[in-house]
């Protein structure tokens, strides 16, 4: 008990004391290295316009973006795993990222060619919608198939099915803003700014609070749907409502950030190795915290190690994040044959 | 005079509207053990499945308490009933007392912290059940034995009026079906806790059971007391034996304790099985326990399973003397493994 206390404790001041540490390098590495000196004038006595300005509406917004959109892309993964019982199901590798990423795709460019700039709040509302349908289908499939690897299987043709349509329609879309769109549906934090912060923070608070106000319910489906039922989790609506809220944090992520791939399985299983524990009444905060650590330090190696050239955010995270989800493929197998 | 604590009229159960069996009236009263026996697919987990809750009962009632269980929401029901049922529990990184803390879901808060009282009562519960050193042991960790008595704790954890089981000793061997079921019975008696389960094995029913129902196409065959019902002439009907089989096959066994599971499709003893479907621990051979000194050819499957289909040493009713000259050797393993360690 006392072990598993000082472990817990350890684990969320190391992921704080990263988060701090990733913020700190964030704001000051870029195609511009500014001094903290430089920064911490910057933005309390305003006297360098170029400098605050680069700090103020391009580094932080996008520091902020990263942490939170991270935060909650992993406490989807970690919805899902719990819904699926699947250690390796998560947002992107069930397709939920790229229908929304379609979704948004196909509302954006409706959007444009009627002239319409589509708002933040719109990109979630489309986002979600694509979210939601995928879901559906993948929901469908999950009710015939038992076997979960094909259920993944399953997802992963979804998603490639859907980023074929996304890049067909996104070739032949008629607009300038085509590069942008290009841009996005690789997936990529740049050019978020405080407009969209200012929509990420509440949809991911309030998605991120109601998965914590869930943890309760989620501890006693860990161990089957049958037990949870028996200790009285009214078992539609607790379903229901994670599978609302691993949609909304996930389509929030892909809305404006596009498509992330492997945050959703990595950050939840180094998690749980961290904190050695399932219980979610850690595992969402953690997660939380763990999303920011690894999408700040895919961010700040997607901005720099190539500077001034710019690599998607998926081909960061999939480099950290696929040898994991091969790890935990590994692990499992091995655990089963050797009881 | 007690209250009744579980009672059904006129039940029917089924899938999908469909009734597989109907005319269902059982009545349990504190302290009482109810047992279902049956062949194979003669609903059994169905019937548990409508007590439990599980399924919507095609016609009829469930009385919980007095109450329809229908009417009541939840929570009422997880403070009345509990369950263990067959579907395996993946518990990932969870220890056996957070599988067992599991049980105070139905008394714990908004956020599910257990209370100082709580993690007592959890406590008492584990020591109660004898798995009380396994407090930190990881349950994907432990053994079928220890794993069944875990699920047992954290039934009785969640303080019902009425437990169901849904086949509690299928995946036990001989030890540990004994040791499950006394420790049962002495809970039961304590706690005035009505039990209804099925079971796979005649004699295993028959010294547990106070009430015996028994299910054979479709329908409640026969209720009552072990003793009236569980005749040999009549558990021949009830599985669809021939005959006097079972009287000649148990009887010349003594006491007739093994080697009754009719359903296993390796009957009469290892007979031309697939090794992938061994998951019995071969009809519960009296010598299975006694691991590499049971004096038979065998072999660990890639499971981990002895497997025994070679046996040079079967019991069959010629070997009878030879196996029961071996009986010593098991009373003497069963001493040295005392009552406080536990075989993984």
């Amino acid at each position: 008990m006392k072990r598993g206390m000082a472990r817990t404790a350890l684990g969320f001041g190391l992921l704080l004391a990263l988060l701090l540490a990733l913020a700190a390098a964030s704001l000051v590495s870029g195609s511009v290295t500014l001094s903290v000196g430089q920064i911490v004038s910057a933005l309390f006595a305003p006297r360098d316009t170029f400098t605050l300005d680069i700090v103020r509406n391009m580094r932080l917004p996008r520091l902020l973006a990263a942490t939170l959109l991270g935060g909650a892309l992993s406490v989807a993964g970690f919805l899902l795993q719990t819904f699926f019982a699947n250690p390796i199901a998560g947002p992107f590798v069930l397709g939920v990222s790229s229908g929304a990423k379609l979704s948004v795709a196909l509302v954006m460019i409706a959007a444009l060619e009627r002239g319409v700039a589509l708002r933040a709040g719109g990109m979630i509302v489309a986002a979600f919608a694509g979210a939601m349908l995928v879901m559906g289908l993948i929901l469908l499939i999950s009710g015939r198939v038992r076997r979960m690897s094909l259920l993944v299987i399953c997802g992963v043709m979804v998603g490639y099915i859907c980023s074929a349509v996304t890049d067909l329609v996104v070739t032949f879309a008629s607009d300038a803003n085509i590069v942008n769109l290009h841009h996005w549906s690789m997936g990529s934090f740049s050019g978020i700014g405080w407009e969209s912060v200012r929509v990420i923070a509440p949809v991911t608070g309030v998605g991120v609070l109601c998965a914590f106000a869930l943890s309760k319910p989620m501890g006693a489906y860990q161990l089957g749907e049958g037990y949870a039922e028996s200790v009285g989790v009214p078992i539609r609506r607790f379903r229901t409502a994670l599978i609302l809220l691993s949609s909304l944090l996930s389509a929030c992520v892909t809305a404006f950030a596009g498509p992330i791939s492997f945050v959703g399985i990595a950050v939840p299983h180094l998690m749980k190795n961290l904190l050695r524990t399932a219980k979610p009444i850690l595992m969402i905060p953690a997660c939380f915290l763990g999303g920011g650590v690894f999408c700040l330090l895919c961010d700040l190696l997607a901005r720099t190690v190539f500077a001034p050239t710019e690599v998607s955010i998926s081909s960061v995270t999939a480099v950290f994040g696929a040898p994991i989800v091969i790890w935990i493929m590994l692990s499992r197998r091995s655990a089963r044959e050797n009881p | 005079m007690e209250t009744i604590l579980l009672k059904t009229q006129s039940l029917a159960v089924g899938y999908d509207g469909k009734a597989l069996l109907r005319g269902i009236e059982l009545s349990l009263r504190p302290g009482e053990i109810l047992v279902l026996v049956g062949p194979n697919g003669a609903g059994k987990s169905t019937v548990l499945k409508s007590l439990a809750r599980q399924l919507q009962p095609i016609e009829g009632t469930v009385f919980l308490e007095g109450n329809d269980l229908s009417a009541l929401n939840e929570r009422e029901v997880a403070r009345k009933m509990s369950q263990v049922m067959t579907a395996r529990v993946d518990a990932e990184l969870m220890t056996c007392e957070d599988v067992v803390s599991a049980g105070r879901y139905p008394y714990t808060g908004r956020l599910g912290i257990l209370s100082v009282a709580d993690r007592q009562r959890v406590e008492e519960t584990m020591a109660l059940i004898g798995v009380a050193d396994l407090r930190e042991r990881l349950f994907t960790r432990v053994s079928d034995g220890q794993r069944q008595r875990v699920l047992l704790a954290r039934a009785i954890c969640q303080e019902p009026r009425v437990l169901v089981m849904d086949e509690p000793t299928s995946y036990l061997d001989v030890r540990h079906k004994v040791e499950f079921l006394t420790t049962l019975r002495a809970l039961v008696r304590e706690k005035r806790i009505a039990v209804v389960m099925s079971l796979h094995e005649i004699d295993c029913a028959r010294r547990i059971a106070d009430q015996v129902v028994c299910l054979r196409d479709g329908a409640v065959d026969r209720v009552g007391t072990p003793d009236e019902i569980l005749t040999d002439g009549y558990i021949e009907t009830l599985y669809g034996m021939e005959k006097g089989s079972y009287g000649a096959f148990f009887g010349a066994a003594g006491d007739g304790q093994f080697f009754q599971n009719r359903g296993c499709r390796s009957f009469p003893c290892h007979k031309g099985v697939a090794e992938e479907e061994l998951n019995c621990l071969f009809c519960y051979c009296p010598l299975y326990t006694l691991g590499p000194r049971c004096g038979g050819n065998f072999h660990y499957t890639a499971t981990g399973v002895k497997s025994c289909v070679e046996c040079t040493f079967p019991h069959r009713r010629e070997n009878y003397d030879a196996v029961l000259a071996r009986f010593p050797q098991l009373a003497e393993l069963a001493r040295q493994n005392g009552e406080n360690s536990h075989d993984v």
